[in-house]
């Protein structure tokens, strides 16, 4: 992808502008949003951004692409289910991006893609993700095998026609789908998150010690920015029946050093803790983004330019290095050097993961996630990268600057960076 | 008796005899190996065979001497490499269909060993009736498939584990292992063994329905244990099928037991191959056959071997096995001196085994061994026929030939019994003033040489620099290096490092000689380290700095010993001798800088300090004895020695988590940068010199094809990126180990214009 994108870049592109930004607040897995499909939570975000951005004549919408990680087979296509919840016009056209933590950043690329080259003029790129709510279950492939394939196949009838009516039992899928640890650790081929981090951290020589001091200032951090409202420019409050208004992060907590250090090691990986690894959570954010001159025709308010975006593979286990080549690629693009970049919303996955990055792009620390990240905030997959953009964008609006850039790593060996500056009417 | 019909076609040749038993010559020019065209010939001889009611028995024998049929053509597994799988599925299904004839000729087909009996052909014998072998030390019988990363494909998979033990089968064929012929005869494989010189006249008795001795065991069936009894009910069915035996609940139950029983198999052999796939898939194949009715099991056999054809672990194994060949013809042009008479100067370990070698070659006539003192000579003379009883009792060779070729060896300590040498190699000490007045000896001697052909001299030396050597001799075109590996009865690599001044000639001359015994050379130019030496000294430098900052020993020997390697890098400096890690680490960083200095909390030359030099000495990291770590009684791991454990208490090492991905990366990203500085030096004309003189000196996983190819099977820019990443924060106070992985300039290159090392024409 990234080739594409040098090649594009050389060709006239559109300026494209970030008019609106959504977001639920964030739940954590079992929290105030679990109920909450995907589609619905996603529906909620549209509905905000569309008032948010002040857009009346909604059929003027060409698109809507959701970022989307662990899809389910129930609810075909997120991004339709989500607008037609929405009550937005049916000829707006959908589809649903899947690219694990990038899901969401991929999303907007794919509005921004669109836009930069003429192809559309407005839409809007929605993360989401429901950790809360995906069910374990059984894959195909070992549903026809072994003793599920006996009793849906061979079984007496009577048990034949139970197991049909109730489905496959559920504790063979359990060890299997893919979010079962006992699978994870036994299998060497699907690599555990935490033993990426661990490799990471070994690599780049990053302690245990420096990732629970990271992981205290990102929860600091976020307590400091709930308190003084900062968030609140980001997140549009839901009303949820039976509990009442959702406006507040769940997941930062009061912590420090000292409790963060006494957290046992996980998985054998002897500097991983659930302290300094991002949590699970629920949440959508949407972003929407259109062309330089609808903006100016539909009279809308631009937040932020977005300039360019950047995804690169790399060797699966150290995956959280991503970020490293998408950022360093995208920058020599543009012609910039990491010192011209304040603010920076780099994705905590992991303390050892984010510290890796910063420490390989001599970054300044203190320009990093000023207002939590992953590991305070959580980290639900899909939303993430939907979330870092508009992070990164109010961060210029509040408090300046010239640069800033949103990235994160993506399980299975990827990285994505996104490079966006203050609008400035030509 | 009339002389018997032959009728000869381009491979077979047919013998009928009078008693109704035809005989099928087999003769492929040069080596018999089972090429298609050989089966699309015996296709047609099958079907005239079926439809002559005369044919009363049928024996397959070979012409060659010593060789039954050596296996399959490597070439045509090449050729099928680069096809799609259907092509693969279609080939081996067609050969299957071919040798299958040989069960429904309607009368006995018995395959006559003489000799190497192999893959393929093991396979034809395993389709006959009988299998009878000769009983002479050249007989092997193996399944060596494994070895190119794939596994038997004609049927080898179904048939030998529905022929003998289960767990005999699942062996032979996960690990490729030669079977000699009284093992085979033990194991129910072959029939009966028979003196040489009655083969032909039993195989035709048992064509005509003479019953064979078969082995008691195998006969009267052997009183089995109760645990052996239950594994094999759990894994064993025997031909003939019952139709019913693969259907319904009966079916399923034997089925799944079979699977409990076969997955603790397979996990074994799995946990044994590490860094290789094959043998896992084989044994998998292998045990599952068995749950089949035989034409499905033979359908599996060929779908899977398809895919496994395809894979990039075969691909790997059999570049490698066709650069071995590709090595002996690098010598550009010029032609190569004959040399039948070989000096060897230094009578050493080395110097011997040289020697040793060299008798072995039936190319040279004459070796004569030069050393300063008879004892040393008697002792080297004791050595080589040491080495030479081995190989009799091994039954390499019949006592007779043995002592011919030791006849060959002249022992002296004078230097003018050189004078008729073609070649002479020098295995001096490692110290310039030693070796420069072993040349001044040699070239005294030399210039009143009667003979009118050229001579050479070659240097065994691996740590000296080649360029400084060649101004102690008269004819330096006529010198280069030629570094045996140690022990050299075991290495199969030879370094010949060539001089600015070596001539093409000289080159040739060493090429040839080191093939004629049976050595693979490895020409490339002097460099510190020549090859080898080169990338692997950073490797154990590498392995040093892991230890200084606290990853246990035992961690990095399983890391690497899970990668692949046979040993772990830690015992490996103990192996070699912590004296020689620590001087050649000082030579490589005074060669390189300090990216290769040993780290400031110098374990090793603590160690050498203290007196523990490793496997020479008693302690080293582990605890020696005999040349060999000492295992814990319990858990069959290497101790650690005290030395290293005072040490690690008083710097608290041993306890840092690293994760085992982390310690390859570190480790292998060692020495895949440093094989592209030796490749960016321009030490080898092509790539494949350094991943094939890795791989056969090191035992380099060869699944990856070499450190080189492995880089482009990564990817050059995901390599690329991963190495700079590590080496960020190189200026930091002790981290100077991570300019290794600061990418050199071709690697730069190549990573930009993503671009593979190896050129886009060869594989």
């Amino acid at each position: 992808m990234s080739s594409d994108n040098s090649n594009n870049r050389s060709s006239t592109k559109r300026k494209v502008v970030l008019v609106a930004s959504s977001r639920t607040a964030i739940g954590k897995m079992g929290g105030a949003l679990h109920r909450h499909s995907p589609a619905e939570m996603g529906a909620h975000v549209l509905k905000c951004a569309v008032r948010k951005a002040n857009i009346k004549h909604l059929s003027m919408i060409d698109q809507v692409v959701f970022g989307h990680a662990v899809q389910s087979y129930y609810e075909p296509n997120t991004a339709r289910v989500a607008l037609q919840n929405a009550g937005l016009p049916e000829s707006i056209n959908c589809y649903t991006v899947h690219q694990q933590c990038a899901s969401g950043m991929n999303a907007a690329f794919q509005i921004w893609s669109d836009i930069a080259s003429g192809r559309n003029e407005l839409g809007i790129a929605v993360g989401v993700e429901s950790m809360s709510s995906p069910p374990l279950i059984v894959n195909g492939a070992k549903r026809y095998t072994g003793l599920n394939k006996w009793l849906t196949q061979q079984a007496p009838k009577a048990l034949r026609k139970i197991f049909k009516v109730f489905g496959p039992l559920p504790f063979f899928g359990l060890a299997d789908s893919g979010l079962g640890p006992a699978y994870l650790a036994k299998d060497p081929a699907k690599l555990n998150m935490m033993k990426t981090a661990q490799i990471v951290g070994n690599l780049v020589d990053v302690s245990r010690a420096e990732a629970d001091q990271f992981a205290a200032r990102s929860h600091a951090n976020a307590l400091a920015a709930i308190a003084s409202g900062r968030l609140a420019h980001e997140i549009d409050p839901m009303v949820i029946p039976g509990y009442g208004v959702f406006d507040t992060d769940e997941h930062p907590r009061v912590t420090n050093l000292k409790s963060l250090s006494k957290l046992p090691a996980l998985a054998g990986t002897g500097l991983i803790t659930a302290g300094n690894a991002s949590g699970m959570g629920d949440g959508a954010c949407a972003l929407v983004m259109c062309s330089e001159e609808m903006a100016e025709k539909l009279g809308l308010e631009p937040l932020a330019e977005i300039v360019d975006f950047c995804f690169t593979g790399r060797d699966a286990v150290s995956m959280g290095l991503g970020p490293v080549e998408a950022v360093r690629e995208l920058l020599i693009a543009n012609g910039l050097t990491v010192d011209e970049i304040d603010p920076w919303e780099l994705n905590e996955a992991f303390s050892h993961q984010v510290l890796s990055v910063i420490k390989c792009l001599a970054i300044n620390p203190n320009k990093v996630n000023s207002n939590g990240g992953g590991i305070s905030l959580s980290h639900p997959l899909g939303m993430t990268g939907a979330r870092i953009i508009a992070a990164a964008a109010w961060e210029l609006v509040l408090n300046g600057g010239n640069y800033a850039v949103a990235s994160l790593c993506v399980g299975g060996g990827m990285a994505g960076a996104v490079l966006i500056k203050p609008y400035t009417k030509n | 008796m009339t002389t018997p019909a032959i009728n000869r076609s381009k491979y077979f040749h047919i013998e009928s005899k009078a008693s109704g038993v035809k005989i099928l010559w087999l003769d492929v020019p040069k080596v018999n190996v089972l090429q298609m065209a050989v089966l699309q010939e015996l296709d047609g001889i099958l079907d005239r065979l079926a439809n002559d009611p005369s044919l009363k028995g049928l024996v397959i024998a070979s012409t060659k001497p010593d060789v039954f049929i050596a296996g399959a053509d490597i070439n045509e597994i090449r050729a099928l490499q680069s096809e799609g799988e259907e092509k693969t599925y279609q080939v081996t299904m067609n050969a299957k269909r071919i040798l299958a004839k040989l069960r429904t000729l309607g009368v006995p087909s018995v395959a006559a060993i003489n000799g190497a009996c192999k893959g393929g052909g093991l396979e034809l014998a395993l389709w006959c009736s009988h299998r009878l072998a000769a009983d002479n030390p050249a007989v092997a019988l193996a399944l060596p498939e494994v070895r190119l990363g794939i596994f038997p494909g004609f049927g080898g998979c179904v048939l030998l584990p529905r022929l003998i033990d289960t767990i005999k089968a699942v062996t032979m064929i996960a690990t490729g292992a030669d079977v000699s012929a009284k093992e085979a005869w033990q194991s129910g494989l072959v029939d009966e063994v028979v003196a040489p010189d009655q083969l032909l006249a039993r195989a035709e008795a048992i064509a005509l329905g003479a019953k064979s001795k078969k082995a008691p065991s195998i006969s009267k069936g052997k009183k089995a244990g109760w645990a052996e009894r239950a594994v094999a009910a759990l894994l064993d069915v025997t031909e003939p099928f019952e139709a019913d035996r693969f259907s319904g609940m009966r079916h399923f139950v034997s089925a799944t037991t079979h699977g409990f029983a076969s997955k603790q198999v397979v996990a074994q052999i799995s946990k044994r191959a590490r860094g290789y796939n094959a043998p896992a898939q084989a044994a998998a194949l292998t045990l599952r056959t068995l749950t089949m009715p035989r034409d499905k099991a033979l359908e599996l056999e060929s779908a899977l071997f398809a895919q496994q054809v395809q894979s990039k672990e075969s691909a790997n194994l059999v570049s490698i096995f066709l650069d071995r060949s590709r090595a002996k013809k690098l010598a550009s042009g010029a032609t190569a001196a004959r040399v039948s008479e070989i000096g060897v100067i230094g009578s050493g370990i080395m110097g011997a085994e040289i020697a040793f070698e060299a008798i072995c070659a039936w190319q040279i006539e004459k070796v004569v061994v030069i050393d300063i003192k008879e004892e040393f000579l008697a002792k080297a003379k004791a050595n080589t026929e040491k080495l030479m009883a081995g190989r009799v009792k091994s039954g390499k060779y019949m006592k007779l030939e043995a002592d011919l070729k030791l006849a060959k060896l002249t022992f002296s300590t004078s230097y003018s019994d050189l004078a008729n040498c073609d070649a002479i190699i020098e295995a001096v000490p490692e110290k310039d003033e030693i070796k420069f007045a072993t040349y001044r000896q040699v070239d005294e001697v030399m210039a009143s040489r009667s003979k009118e052909s050229p001579w050479f001299l070659f240097s065994n030396t691996s740590a000296r620099d080649l360029e400084v050597l060649k101004t102690g001799v008269a004819n330096p075109a006529n010198f280069s290096g030629m570094h045996f590996f140690n022990p050299v009865s075991q290495m199969a690599g030879v370094e010949i490092p060539g001089t600015s001044s070596t001539s093409e000639e000289t080159m040739a001359t060493a090429i040839s000689l080191v093939s004629a015994l049976g050595k693979i050379p490895l020409p490339c130019k002097n460099y510190p380290g020549f090859i080898v030496n080169a990338i692997l000294g950073p490797y154990l430098a590498m392995t040093a700095h892991l230890l200084a900052m606290g990853v246990a020993p035992a961690a990095i020997d399983k890391a690497i010993l899970n990668f692949g390697m046979p040993m772990g890098p830690v015992e490996l400096m103990d192996y070699v001798g912590l004296d020689v890690v620590a001087s050649v680490a000082k030579t490589l960083s005074s060669a390189h800088g300090d990216r290769l200095a040993l780290p400031s909390l110098d374990l090793v030359g603590k160690l050498v300090e203290q007196g523990f030099l490793g496997r020479k000495g008693s302690y080293g990291f582990y605890v020696w004895e005999d040349g060999k770590t000492v295992k814990d009684a319990k858990t069959r791991k290497p101790v650690l020695g005290a030395p290293y454990r005072a040490m690690a208490e008083a710097h608290n090492l041993g306890s840092t988590p690293m994760a085992e991905e982390a310690i390859v990366k570190l480790l292998i990203g060692t020495i895949e940068n440093e094989a592209l500085r030796v490749l960016e030096a321009g030490v080898v004309s092509d790539p494949f010199l350094i991943d094939l003189a890795f791989v056969i000196s090191t035992g380099f996983t060869a699944s990856l094809g070499g450190p080189l190819r492995h880089i482009d099977q990564l990817g050059v820019k995901t390599f690329s990126d991963l190495s700079r990443n590590i080496a960020s924060g190189a200026e930091q106070p002790g981290q100077s180990w991570r300019q290794n992985f600061v990418p050199c300039n071709l690697l730069a290159e190549h990573a930009a214009n993503r671009t593979n090392i190896y050129p886009a024409d060869t594989k």
